[in-house]
């Protein structure tokens, strides 16, 4: 019975619910607005007309300390009915969120309820740090709803503002970021990106608690909401946005330096590394294990290198300070695990302990596009090991397995670095490779049987896949390996039987890898009157690398590493038959990319050869149709048949 | 009010002080205790906890399971109280990079009222131990624990993890976990219900479970398959760990467990050594109230007889002859089934009374539970097949065919998943429902219809049996076998008119599918119900003239609210077909075609009445990538119009299970596409097959006729249980329909 009156009482309140959703509760010209709006945007769901991030930096005389203030003031419509807003705001130990408030259309107050609560944000690949996450959310009934909110954000150590972006998720139709900064702070602004956008700045001034202020505006209008996008290079590559450089200031005649230089960077860094090193004797032993059998430097300095990367798993801890400060190097031997800092630290160490001049190093990987020019924590974002040896300078990350001695990964390479050296510091950058470096080669020798094509194919991983694969291959067990290695070079396609199957270099990263194998693909000739249509194409490489709607995308693509392509098929052509067609050749060439295709007669064969090349591994925004039409057309000659006659 | 403000102040720092340094000494007191219990733990001379050794045969597996204990205690504390703990203590082997990554985080349950403890310890080649300290680990959300982490019984609501420190390849990770409970139960309490297989993701040498239990607990156990039988043991202890008489233990030992090997369409309670356990703690008043099976000395590890399963499955009948609190359904339905179709035959009648339960139930419990602040509260989507409790269904049956004077009995039989009879050891493994006139009649769901009989008791043993005056009088029972469902009523018919456009690059694509028997489930709940559940509302019309949905009430106001009302209510529905259209499409999608556009879609019949027992709907869409250029001619991918084919990995050629697939079904397909002017197919003589075997068929019949290219295909599961020994029909014929899904023709221009 009980039972019964919740639910006659849920009902009735249910159907109050529907009732009052048709009250409408707009101003009649938003409505008008939000349907123009929503015709010229129809898939977004609301706009802010306008979002003013206005950044104060008062200075707490209780901690003795500037801190930043950012005052985030937005007005959302909405085009659609029925919609939830979100804004995600993210906090760490060094910021706290505070103070949000929102009206409706009539300017009345409207609840928030526990919005600016945040939760455990788990970044991926991080094991444990101290972000946080809060979800500011807002229910839109109706299409014309508006909702003006503020809150403020609160960074207790200016050092750690480093950056403002105009772009959010959503559709925005003016933007402005403003500076209101005080006399007695010397700050500066990094223009990052801002070629193609027509962003204006202003300057002014402002009196504040009786002080003069300058104030610089930065107004964007009509800005995309950044959806997820696939293979996306990130923001700070393709967005247009501001570094912040908050270098000193002066209070109560007390100066106070921040990072006016590199110089600066490199001090408050190198006092984190200070007391890093324990001792060796923990790992002393090891050392001299992996040297004393080897004959020269090289060797002596690779076995200690992979040592680390085989035996040191990859555990990040983000946690306050230890976002910057490596773990001692004993810690990380003795635990057999650390984050790029920690694993930094003891291969630096360990080198040291056999007798070689390395260095801790500071570096941003490629995601970051800034160089060691500008004074910011924004600059880095990873550490790894420098070693000196006969003057020569070799970049040693511990954190990627599989790559060898003087090879370095596509995220690193090209990257300006900071490397430690005493009081001073040195600038060099990564050594870059060209596309050639991660060729992967394929050769296939067909010939057909009973309409099956049958022969032999080699395919060959240098480079960036060579080392991804190494990797790969480290953490399938024994049991699991023919499957594993059979599935992936068939692409798990059910048509492809592979035999014979012989692998090199999988267990020796100074090595390509290699496979041999016999193959058989069934269900790729047609036969209809008399004549054989042949598709010989087998793995398809970039056929579903077509970006879906490129005219809404705003970062570059990032394929993960430069691309080297480069296949040849042969099929014998049988001694009755001749050939009557084969596919058009594909020619496409430009700064970003290139793919060329061509199908050749030589005597009794016919060679399909594929190139496929991605320079720097980005394909940028201008050149994405080019890039999709280009996919479009090799998709059509991998569909295409060769055709054989009588 | 100053004073008061400092008073308050002082008091409180006081307390926080005070409980500052309560924690602090709490914690210390806690890192002693457990540092004793590691000691205890891993000090103890169990030989089997001192094995360092795996097999040789074992040595290419990613880790070996070297040993592994599970310990449950229910004992009583007094004061009605009782203690159940659960300790847990595996040493594994970590032989590759794999297991290592796998075992290189450790996460365990961290909940602050209970008396929880955690040790850890690695054990180096050459046999020196580390002890893992627990303190570097950090609170972890419950969505990022691996299932193999969480405990059986304990479910916490703060987790912690850790990354095991000098965890290397060669290592033996030896860990434990005690957990344990305190609860004052005012009636009977079941702990959870466990059944599982012996083998595990690494293989195990050596695996133990042993239980601790008084007197007023009750366990079931029994093993199937090979595994071995619970063996009972010497007295047990009390919570403080001394021996008491009445305290009994039980235990079973396996050894040699290779790993768990998956198959396609396995049983694996029926296939592999399995075990099935619960405890319950029930007070000898309730002994023969509970619906639990028990045995009332306490161990139940026997088959179970008929009687015992009737006694228990129907156990407090009065109280439950109702669905969800509404205790007027069974008189409701027979009002209505006497005023408005007295002179109906008795079948007729039945049949009636089930789908006016059901409108009953629907509109009181779930529709108002759909309109609720709950359904999105706890993600619960009315949308998908929800079906109501069998037993309670069974009981509102039987008591509205009383009221008819309609003779039933009741049915119970077993899930398929679960084998037969001699099998059972828990209510769960049942179906009850109804037999009357004839027809078995089971609970509905919102789509199912009036033959509905759940496709897991198919071809299974039943038993039936007569209600009786006194529940505790013996009554005859009856055995039957519940029949199996045949191909030809599982079928999912698709008709599609096909044309092409100019330039042959787009296909379109007028199609109607008829969806039988089991094939509707899965596939009502998203093409039926667009809005929560729109269905309910035609019930609703269908029982109730009268009724008049909200959105149909004339609008009130002014010209402008209604005009705002009207646009609302407008772009509401574009909004809603658009992501409709969006779902459906994404469905297409998934049949491993490129959709390239998503027309119309038309629901002829829901399925969810006698009168119209099939789901139909008519869609039109349009595909690309189906023909693509071939020097002067094009090829037609025209096997591909049948979706993507189930193909078997060369792994699942070989075969060591019995196969039992859902249901028998057949999928057919009627193609007729329209030959664009001037073209004419060639190689459609190739695709033209027939295969037939006795597990399945795959037939494929193509021609052309007037201008069209008439296709029609037949894909048959043409049994639901067959032996491992068959595995080559399925293998022929599953081939056979994979091959024509990759088939082409070539459009050749005249």
């Amino acid at each position: 019975m009980y039972l019964k009156k919740i639910w006659v009482c849920l009902f009735i309140l249910s159907i109050t619910l529907q009732a009052n959703s048709q009250i409408i509760r707009i101003n009649p010209e938003d409505g008008l607005l939000a349907d123009q709006l929503a015709e010229e945007h129809p898939e977004d769901d609301y706009v802010s007309l306008s979002t003013k991030e206005t950044y104060t930096f008062p200075y707490s005389t209780k901690d003795q300390e500037l801190f930043s203030l950012m005052t985030y003031d937005e007005t959302i419509l909405s085009l659609k009915e029925n919609k939830s807003f979100i804004k995600y705001e993210f906090a760490d130990d060094k910021t706290s969120l505070l103070n949000l408030r929102a009206t409706n259309y009539k300017k009345k107050t409207i609840p928030t309820y526990g919005s600016l609560r945040t939760v455990k944000y788990t970044s991926s690949g991080i094991f444990h740090d101290d972000l946080e996450t809060a979800n500011i959310v807002f229910n839109f009934s109706t299409r014309g709803d508006r909702i003006n909110y503020s809150y403020e954000k609160k960074i207790s150590d200016i050092r750690y503002l480093t950056k403002a972006y105009f772009h959010t998720s959503y559709l925005c139709q003016e933007k402005s970021i403003s500076f209101v900064i005080p006399s007695w702070l010397d700050i500066e602004f990094v223009e990052q990106n801002f070629d193609g956008y027509d962003i204006i700045k202003s300057e002014s001034t402002e009196v504040v608690k009786r002080q003069g202020h300058k104030v610089i505006t930065y107004t964007l209008k009509n800005i995309k909401g950044v959806k997820n996008e696939a293979y996306s290079a990130g923001y700070s590559l393709s967005l247009p946005h501001i570094i912040i450089l908050a270098k000193k200031y002066s209070y109560n005649d007390k100066s106070h330096e921040l990072f006016s230089t590199t110089a600066d960077l490199y001090k408050w860094y190198s006092s984190l590394v200070t007391d890093v090193y324990k001792d060796n004797s923990s790992y002393k032993s090891i050392v001299e294990s992996l040297t004393k059998d080897a004959k020269t430097d090289k060797e002596k300095v690779e076995n200690i290198f992979y040592w680390v990367q085989d035996n040191i798993r990859y555990i990040a801890f983000e946690d306050g300070i230890m976002g910057f400060k490596p773990a001692s190097d004993d810690d990380v031997f003795t635990k057999k695990y650390g984050d790029c800092k920690g694993m930094a630290n003891l291969l630096c160490q360990m080198l040291k302990t056999a007798g070689y001049d390395a260095r801790l190093t500071w570096l941003g990987t490629r995601r970051i596009p800034y160089s060691y020019d500008i004074p910011s924590l924004a600059v880095d974002n990873h550490m790894i090991t420098t070693l000196i040896l006969d003057g020569e300078r070799y970049f040693l990350d511990g954190t990627e397995k599989g790559v060898s001695f003087k090879d370095y990964a596509h995220r690193i390479q090209g990257q300006d670095v900071m490397i430690q050296d005493g009081e001073n510091y040195i600038i060099d950058t990564v050594p870059e490779f060209d596309h050639k470096h991660n060729a992967a080669k394929a050769s296939l020798e067909l010939s057909l049987k009973e309409n099956i094509l049958v022969g032999k194919g080699t395919q060959e991983f240098n480079g960036e896949e060579k080392n991804r694969l190494y990797r790969d291959f480290k953490y399938v067990t024994k049991t699991e390996q023919d499957v594993v290695t059979e599935k992936y070079l068939s692409n798990s396609n059910k048509n492809i039987t592979l035999s014979n199957l012989e692998s090199k270099g999988l267990e020796n990263r100074n090595q390509k890898i290699e496979f041999n194998y016999d193959i058989e693909i069934s269900n790729k000739v047609t036969e209809a009157g008399g004549e054989l249509y042949i598709n010989i194409e087998k793995d398809y490489d970039f056929a579903n690398l077509e970006i879906e709607k490129p005219e809404e995308r705003v970062t570059d693509l990032n394929l993960g590493s430069k691309i080297n392509i480069e296949k040849t098929t042969t099929l014998t052509i049988p001694e009755n038959l001749k050939v009557d067609y084969t596919p058009e050749d594909i020619n496409i060439n430009n700064d970003d990319f290139s793919i060329i295709i061509t199908f050749k007669i030589k005597g009794a064969v016919i060679e399909y050869n594929k190139s496929i090349n991605v320079k720097n591994g980005l394909i940028h925004v201008k050149n994405i149709d080019e890039w999709n039409k280009a996919i479009k057309k090799l998709n059509s000659t991998y569909k295409d048949q060769i055709v054989l006659i009588k | 009010m100053r004073y008061k403000l400092i008073l308050i102040t002082c008091v409180f720092t006081l307390a926080s002080l005070s409980y500052g340094q309560q924690g602090r000494v709490a914690k210390l007191r806690a890192e002693v205790k457990n540092k004793q219990l590691n000691d205890e733990v891993f000090n103890d001379d169990d030989a089997d906890f001192l094995v360092t050794e795996a097999p040789e045969k074992w040595k290419d597996e990613s880790a070996v399971v070297l040993c592994q204990k599970y310990y449950y205690s229910f004992v009583e504390k007094g004061g009605s109280k009782f203690v159940n703990k659960e300790t847990s203590r595996r040493r594994i082997m970590i032989l590759d990079d794999a297991a290592l990554e796998y075992y290189s985080i450790y996460y365990y349950k961290h909940n602050i009222y209970e008396d929880n403890k955690i040790g850890i310890k690695i054990i180096k080649p050459d046999g020196k131990e580390q002890e893992v300290d627990l303190s570097s680990s950090v609170e972890v959300g419950i969505n990022e624990i691996p299932g193999s982490y969480r405990t059986f019984y304990s479910w916490g609501n703060k987790y912690k993890k850790l990354a095991i420190p000098n965890l290397e390849k060669g290592d033996i990770l030896d860990y434990y976990q005690i957990y344990s409970d305190e609860s004052k139960p005012s009636a009977s309490y079941a702990f959870n219900r466990f059944t599982f297989t012996l083998a595990g993701r690494y293989p195990i040498l050596k695996q133990k479970f042993f239980f601790n239990v008084d007197q007023k607990f009750n366990i079931s156990f029994r093993s199937y398959n090979g595994a071995p039988e619970l063996v009972e043991g010497d007295a047990g202890v009390n919570r403080n760990g001394k021996v008491k008489e009445d305290i009994r233990t039980f235990s079973f030992e396996d050894d040699n467990r290779e790993k768990y090997k998956d198959e396609h369409w396995k049983l694996e309670y029926i296939e592999d050594a399995t075990v099935k356990f619960q405890v319950f703690y029930i007070p000898p008043s309730l002994t023969n109230k509970v619906k639990h099976f028990i045995s009332e000395d306490g161990l139940l590890n026997k088959e179970l007889d008929y009687e015992d399963i009737r006694m228990r499955l129907f156990n407090d009948e009065a109280q439950i002859s109702n669905m969800y609190g509404q205790d007027k359904f069974d008189n409701d339905t027979y009002s209505y089934v006497n005023r408005y179709h007295k002179d109906k035959s008795d079948l007729e009648k039945i049949e009636v009374a089930y789908y006016y339960l059901r409108y009953l139930y629907n509109k009181n419990v779930l529709l108002a539970f759909a309109n609720s602040y709950y359904s999105s509260q706890y993600n619960i989507d009315v949308k998908k097949e929800i079906f109501v409790d069998d037993v309670r269904f069974a009981n509102t049956m039987a008591s509205i065919l009383k009221k008819m004077k309609i003779d039933y009995r009741y049915v119970i039989a077993v899930k398929n998943q679960y084998g037969s009879f001699k099998n059972v050891l828990f209510p769960q493994e049942l179906v009850a429902g109804i037999k009357a006139e004839g027809k078995y009649i089971f609970a509905f769901s919102q789509y199912s219809t009036f033959d509905y009989i759940p496709s897991n008791i198919r071809g299974s043993e039943a038993i039936l049996y007569k209600s009786m005056p006194s529940r505790y009088e013996k009554v005859p029972i009856t055995e039957e076998t519940i029949p199996n469902s045949q191909f030809s009523k599982n079928e999912v018919l698709t008709e599609q008119n096909i044309t092409l456009n100019e330039d042959l690059t787009i296909l379109n694509v007028k199609e109607t599918t008829t969806r039988s028997g089991y094939q509707k489930s899965d596939h009502q709940s998203y093409l039926i119900a667009d809005d929560k559940a729109s269905y309910l509302t035609k019930d609703h019309i269908r029982y109730d003239p009268r009724y008049r949905p909200i959105e149909e009430k004339p609008l009130r106001g002014n010209k402008v609210r209604i005009a705002e009302i009207k646009r609302q209510k407008e772009a509401e529905e574009k909004e809603k077909k658009k992501k409709r259209y969006e779902s459906l499409k994404k469905y297409h999608d998934g049949k491993n075609y490129e959709l390239d556009e998503y027309l119309d879609f038309e629901l002829i019949s829901d399925g969810r009445f006698s009168d119209s027992t099939k789901l139909v709907v008519k869609e039109e869409y349009t595909l690309k990538s189906f023909i693509n250029k071939a020097g002067r001619n094009y090829t037609f991918n025209i096997g591909n119009l049948i979706g993507g084919q189930f193909q078997l990995d060369k792994e699942d050629l070989e075969r060591i299970a019995d196969v039992n697939i859902n249901f028998p079904k057949a999928y057919k397909y009627k193609i007729k596409i329209k030959l664009p002017d001037g073209y004419v197919v060639s190689g459609l003589d190739q695709i033209n097959s027939e295969l037939d075997n006795n597990i399945g068929m795959f037939k494929v019949t193509a021609k052309v006729e007037g201008g069209y290219i008439n296709l029609t295909s037949e894909k048959v599961y043409k049994i639901q249980k067959s032996k491992k020994e068959d595995w080559s029909g399925y293998i022929e014929f599953l081939d056979a329909a994979f091959n024509f899904s990759q088939k082409k023709v070539i459009l050749k221009k005249q």
